[in-house]
């Protein structure tokens, strides 16, 4: 579960400033985005080079 | 002369070059029926109709001079209007940037001027490339020209570009593909378009979604028409960080029409197995054409395709926000709603689930190589749907409720997430009379395969020729 206030200061530490209105309208959808997020913390990706530059060829 | 504007990219070149028909014609031809149509369609933000007229007389008295042409002299194109050109105003479909105009082309621009091409005007897309529906709330969104009684969306971001090649009011034209924005729209309105490999062509100039996701392609009425357009796009550009150096082949050249024993991957699990019905059975049917054709089919999957959704929304929505951060803080209410939303979510991924994210890409990257380490290309529709409804947020498939925004997007998105070419090509219609669209994919800067089989499966059907009703 997230709350209003972590949203509000996450939101802030990227700079984006939202009333508490439109983050309660949004939490949600955030809360479904951030349960797929969390899915990428369950997969074995332990050792993998993070592809942070697709092939420079 | 009313069929020029039906006339391919390749045939209208050839035209000109023997002097059959004369650029100002063909021009003349286009920017007529824009006027008589676009009203209507509105895939067009911004039409150059003058400028098209100067550029088609200078084209003509270049061939009359005897220089030496390039490959689509006098040939008319349009661009997705994120892509820069001097002295005409760039929008990326917004009001933020409703005045700005670039003092110089993009490459990719640049280059089809460089070409020979004339440039007829810059075309409309979801705004900041930010949607997969096509819509556009300050320009008018683009009607799917497939559908005379009822407004469907064309598919984006790339529609305009959709809407105007299907429509005939371009023969090609350019779009941006960040999770299938080429092919999303070429699958809706029934035109043909390449996503190349990441790195095939520049980005530079064109304004980014997410840099280590966008791709700029062609959307044409045919593979043929898409490889001219690529070999005049393709190659290495300084200015593009993430550009290749692997020399460009002569894509033309790889048209054989053949494709006996051309190996292809059906993706049946996450893709067929997920499509609407009518969807699924079409492009099973076209597997076994392809077989009769004498190509070999078989079933491969891919993994970690449910993991696609929160892998790519981690890479885009912070890629993305990092953009637009400062337009947000001060411009916030000159964005359209769901691109504010779409934006505003690049706050709530951490760093770490980006890198994670990447981390996947890696091992999804490996996978799709690995399946076609014994193919030559994968399968599988373009689309799980067609056009729908433009409002209509979700669909019925197959009796089960889905959000018609993350459906346009599912079976397109692992590819800018991998890298790899794929190229969208019509293969029927529905019931109703709209189009589907299945995609090949290929291997990383292997888009002479994807466009051969592409050519051979329009060599054998007629889908890319078949003309839509508002047209």
């Amino acid at each position: 579960m997230t709350d209003v206030a972590t949203l509000r200061a996450m939101a802030r530490l990227s700079g984006v400033e939202l009333p508490d209105a439109e983050l309660t309208a949004l939490l949600p959808v955030i809360e479904r985005t951030l349960a797929m997020l969390a899915r990428l913390e369950t997969l074995p990706l332990t050792g993998v080079e993070p592809a942070a530059q697709y092939r420079m060829l | 002369m009313a069929d020029l504007v039906f006339t391919s990219m390749v045939d209208l070149a050839r035209m000109i070059a023997t002097k059959e028909v004369s650029p100002v014609e063909v021009t003349k031809a286009h920017l007529d029926r824009i006027a008589a149509r676009d009203a209507e369609l509105r895939a067009y933000i911004t039409v150059c109709a003058e400028a098209a007229r100067e550029a088609a007389r200078a084209a003509e008295a270049e061939l009359m001079s005897g220089r030496p042409l390039g490959p689509l002299h006098g040939v008319p194109v349009a661009l997705k209007d994120l892509v820069n050109t001097a002295g005409i105003r760039t929008t990326g479909g917004s009001k933020i940037l409703g005045d700005a105009v670039p003092a110089q082309d993009a490459t990719v621009a640049a280059r089809l001027r460089a070409a020979g091409a004339v440039l007829l005007g810059k075309l409309n897309m979801h705004e900041f490339a930010y949607g997969p529906e096509g819509l556009n709330a300050h320009y008018g969104t683009s009607r799917n020209p497939w559908d005379a009684a009822t407004a469907r969306i064309p598919g984006g971001s790339s529609s305009g570009s959709g809407v105007a090649v299907a429509a005939g009011l371009a023969p090609g034209a350019l779009g941006s593909d960040t999770g299938g924005s080429i092919r999303i729209p070429a699958s809706l309105c029934g035109i043909t378009g390449l996503k190349p490999t990441y790195g095939r062509v520049s980005r530079a100039g064109v304004l980014p979604l997410s840099w280590s996701l966008d791709h700029i392609g062609p959307m044409t009425r045919s593979a043929a028409d898409c490889a001219l357009m690529l070999r005049c796009l393709a190659g290495y550009d300084a200015a593009d960080p993430t550009s290749s150096v692997l020399p460009t082949p002569e894509y033309g050249a790889a048209l054989t029409g053949d494709v006996k024993g051309l190996r292809v991957g059906l993706l049946r699990a996450f893709f067929l197995e997920s499509a609407a019905p009518e969807v699924r059975e079409t492009v099973e049917r076209a597997a076994r054409a392809l077989e009769g054709l004498g190509a070999t089919v078989d079933e491969v999957a891919l993994p970690h395709m449910d993991d696609m959704a929160g892998a790519s929304s981690a890479i885009l929505a912070p890629e993305a926000l990092a953009y637009h951060a400062e337009w947000l803080r001060t411009r916030a209410a000159d964005y359209q709603p769901d691109v504010a939303s779409r934006l505003r979510m690049g706050a709530f991924v951490t760093g770490v689930q980006y890198v994670r994210a990447q981390q996947l890409r890696t091992v999804v990257r490996d996978a799709v190589d690995a399946a076609l380490a014994r193919r030559d290309v994968l399968l599988a529709p373009s689309t799980p749907i067609a056009a729908t409804p433009v409002g209509d947020t979700e669909i019925s498939i197959g009796g089960v409720t889905a959000d018609v925004r993350a459906s346009l997007i599912r079976f397109t998105r692992p590819f800018n997430f991998s890298g790899h070419p794929a190229c969208s090509v019509p293969c029927g219609l529905t019931s109703g009379g709209l189009p589907i669209g299945m995609q090949f994919v290929g291997r990383p800067f292997d888009e002479a395969t994807v466009l051969r089989v592409a050519d051979a499966w329009q060599r054998a059907t007629d889908w890319h020729a078949r003309r839509p009703p508002m047209a």
